[in-house]
């Protein structure tokens, strides 16, 4: 059977900072099934690439702890300085930092899916969550 | 993870910028596809018994051990899934050729719907082996 293009149901485009592909393409999933557009980086300096080259994203739901020249706190700070209006869910495995108040909601792991994208939906303002049910 | 029935493809490319729009093209033809950023992330993926990969899209030049490695690798433990690596050098592109089943192999930059047409060769060919 040769799978053929579907119809386009993109709403918000959501950039997915994850540096464990297992847990980046799970939660990926989960929100493209609901309906959103999602990017996945695999690290903070991918992130930055994507956005630095000109994609329009609305929300980043970034891991704090990743290798590489960014973690997920410097990578959303380096973001809102360029651009104040974008929204930033961090996550992580360890305690919520003290000093994020300023940068968006926190999600400690381990989190549900469900979790997550009520928080995606709220964070945007898109109403229920449950219009976005798989 | 694939919880579809949709064919399986695993990008393993380093440049978000060349990964995604290719990711996103072959999921709007109906392919369950997965992105890996590195050659250890690809086998993260093939190594869970949750994932059922059909077809792994590699850069030869990817960071750690790229994509021939990867293709090796793939051939001696995962001979059911079928690979098509990208380079950018001639040269690579022909050693590439060797690791795969059908060449030749691709060039980068990547034109999406030789790719695709690429990849619906791979599986057709591989559905005809189990048939016959």
């Amino acid at each position: 059977m040769v799978p053929e293009p579907k119809p386009d149901a993109i709403r918000a485009r959501i950039l997915i900072v994850e540096d464990e592909p297992m847990l980046r393409a799970t939660i990926a999933e989960s929100l493209r099934d609901a309906g959103f557009s999602v990017v996945e980086a695999a690290n903070a300096d991918e992130a930055f690439t994507y956005i630095e080259a000109g994609a329009s994203v609305d929300l980043v739901f970034s891991d704090v702890r990743m290798p590489g020249s960014l973690d997920g706190l410097a990578l959303a700070r380096k973001l809102k300085t360029t651009n104040p209006s974008l929204s930033v869910i961090l996550t992580s495995a360890n305690f919520r930092p003290g000093n994020i108040d300023d940068l968006g909601p926190f999600i400690r792991k381990p989190y549900r899916l469900a979790e997550v994208k009520a928080q995606v939906i709220q964070t945007l303002g898109l109403g229920p969550s449950d219009e976005y049910d798989e | 993870m694939n919880t579809t029935n949709k064919p399986a493809i695993l990008i393993v490319d380093s440049d978000i910028l060349v990964r995604h729009p290719l990711a996103e093209y072959l999921r709007e033809c109906g392919y369950h596809v997965l992105e890996a950023s590195t050659a250890a992330e690809a086998r993260t993926f093939i190594a869970d018994a949750e994932v059922s990969i059909d077809a792994v899209l590699a850069d030869v030049a990817g960071p750690g051990e790229g994509g021939f490695a990867l293709a090796s690798w793939i051939r001696a433990n995962h001979p059911h899934i079928e690979i098509a690596l990208a380079g950018t050098l001639d040269k690579a592109a022909q050693k590439a050729g060797d690791l795969c089943r059908e060449g030749p192999t691709l060039t980068k930059p990547y034109d999406h719907q030789f790719i695709l047409d690429h990849i619906r060769r791979l599986l057709a060919a591989r559905d005809q082996r189990r048939g016959g």
